[in-house]
């Protein structure tokens, strides 16, 4: 195949796929990157050992916290703003 | 384009992604530089867009604070370690999304359940509609300044982003965000008008200081809104399902690689850019803690002129609507994933309206917010950051994990050192979270300022 070189040449030949039909988008993906695949093939649920899960509860823990204390800092700054006026 | 016969179990959207792959694979299969910088183009987009995309209006606020509040500091190059810290959890987002050609989102259900993807769902969820109220803010608030009404700089945002959304075509969303994007950078000649000190800045780079005032509970503050301006959970989520939604696969890791790198390093100089620019506030001692996006643009115009604060008013509008587009898609892909509805920009909009109704109404619903009047948005711009850091740890436990789970990645699993440094990012954001933690409930700790 006679290459074309240039930035003309190239945008030509990327436009589209000259192929008729629509075999050609099976020749291009992925077979996992087809919507249909990826409808039908799920990952399963994977096994959490134990440091997996402390690991996890304590993160959960962490943004609860954490929400409080942000809950809090608001409610400081609200207050303190109310008192000023 | 002429009718062509359907493909039973092919869609719309694996046409339109095969059409892009198609152009990928025939790029590759060329040499020469201008193949190989054409094949670059056509895969850059998602690394670029989530880097610039979280240089957003809360973000561009968070550093002009600091460049008026400590000048020429620490907070430059702790800035550059904060996006250091950004290319390496994004570059796992990458590998993700090539390998298994899924999001961020549906992973999380398929490989720990229900029980404790909602967790996740639920710290995107509020962490992407406050973030999304502060850029309406943003944009209202940069608009603002050329004597724009809210009502119309609001209107005129959500209509850019349902544009955006509804272009049909994944490309043409990622280039058509990208040209705004670009924008971002407009904080760079704003830099140079201050005419800084630029030994200062090669000083502070190279020396990791100084800290005026050293270590307060103003600065601890700042610290912490400046990591939650680089590293926030709606990244993951967006890059993965970007990439995905693009069809990158393995052989394109390295092009995306560099693409995560450039919006790191573009994001990284836009940041700088905004900080050196707000430092005239410091050197003047205006008192600027309490400093809302216009404000800053009109403090400034004194020392950069009309011109340089309409580009620095100009920014932070820009800021505000490429997050709202990138963030707003974030939502749009996280809701698709869990929910099994059709999740591509590749899908017209008969196919998946209701990821295109997640995309357009959530931004509406946050910019309505916005004009509300007297509704508490300072402190919504207060938290939004400091939400973003502590939501952050968690987020990244599911990221390492899902990083080294063979069955999912593959061979794309991340290596020691990657596995290191990811750990580290995470201890450094649960210490960061912790400190600022018990700082806001033991005040007396540290010195106010």
């Amino acid at each position: 195949m006679e290459i074309e070189t240039g930035i003309g040449g190239v945008s030509a030949q990327l436009a589209a796929p000259a192929e008729s039909g629509e075999t050609w988008v099976l020749d291009v993906l992925e077979p996992d990157q087809l919507v249909a695949a990826k409808e039908k093939e799920r990952y399963g649920l994977r096994e959490l050992g134990l440091g997996t899960r402390i690991l996890m509860w304590g993160m959960r823990a962490y943004v609860l916290f954490m929400t409080v204390v942000v809950a809090y800092q608001i409610w400081t700054t609200v207050t303190h703003a109310a008192a000023g006026n | 384009m002429s009718a062509q016969p359907r493909t039973p179990g092919i869609t719309t959207e694996d046409r339109k992604r095969a059409v892009d792959r198609h152009r990928i694979g025939l790029l590759r299969t060329r040499s020469g530089r201008l193949n190989r910088f054409l094949l670059l183009l056509a895969i850059v987009g998602p690394g670029i867009l989530v880097m610039l995309g979280e240089n957003d209006a809360p973000s561009m606020l968070s550093y002009a604070a600091t460049g008026s509040q400590f000048g020429v500091s620490l907070f430059l190059p702790f800035v550059v370690l904060t996006f250091a810290m950004a290319y390496i959890v994004q570059e796992m987002t990458v590998r993700l999304g090539m390998a298994t050609h899924r999001g961020h989102a549906e992973l999380i259900f398929d490989r720990f359940g229900r029980f404790w993807a909602w967790f996740a769902m639920a710290d995107l969820t509020v962490g992407n509609f406050l973030t999304l109220v502060t850029e309406f803010i943003g944009i209202r608030a940069g608009l603002g300044f050329f004597g724009i009404p809210p009502a119309v700089a609001v209107s005129a945002a959500v209509a850019v982003v349902a544009v955006a959304a509804l272009s049909g075509r994944y490309r043409t969303w990622e280039r058509l965000t990208l040209s705004l994007a670009v924008f971002n950078l407009m904080f760079i000649p704003v830099a140079f008008l201050v005419h800084p000190n630029w030994g200062a800045v090669g000083h502070a780079m190279l020396t990791w200081g100084p800290l005026p005032g050293g270590l307060s509970s103003n600065s601890l503050l700042i610290l912490v809104a400046d990591i939650g301006a680089t590293v926030t959970p709606w990244m993951l989520f967006f890059q993965q399902s970007a990439v995905a939604d693009k069809g990158l696969t393995s052989p394109d890791l390295q092009s995306g690689r560099i693409d995560t790198a450039l919006g790191a390093l573009f994001a990284t100089i836009a940041a700088l850019a905004t900080i050196i620019a707000t430092v005239p506030l410091f050197t003047h001692k205006i008192s600027a803690a309490n400093f809302q996006a216009a404000q800053f643009a009109q403090a400034l115009q004194p020392y950069i002129g009309r011109f340089g604060a309409s580009l620095f008013a100009l920014g932070i509008f820009e800021a505000g609507l490429v997050a709202a587009i990138t963030i707003s898609t974030s939502s749009a892909y996280a809701y698709g994933e869990v929910s099994g509805a059709a999740h591509s920009l590749n899908r017209p909009l008969g196919e998946a309206w209701p990821f295109y109704s997640v995309f357009v109404l959530g931004a509406a619903t946050a910019g309505a917010i916005v004009l509300i009047p007297g509704a508490p948005l300072e402190y919504i711009v207060l938290v939004v950051n400091v939400i973003a850091v502590l939501a952050m740890p968690p987020a990244l436990v599911f990221l390492y994990l899902l990083c080294n789970d063979r069955e999912v990645v593959g061979d794309l699993t991340s290596s020691r050192l990657a596995n290191l440094i990811t750990g580290a990012v995470v201890v450094f954001l649960t210490v960061a979270g912790l400190f600022f933690a018990v700082t806001t409930l033991f005040p007396s700790l540290l010195p106010p300022a």
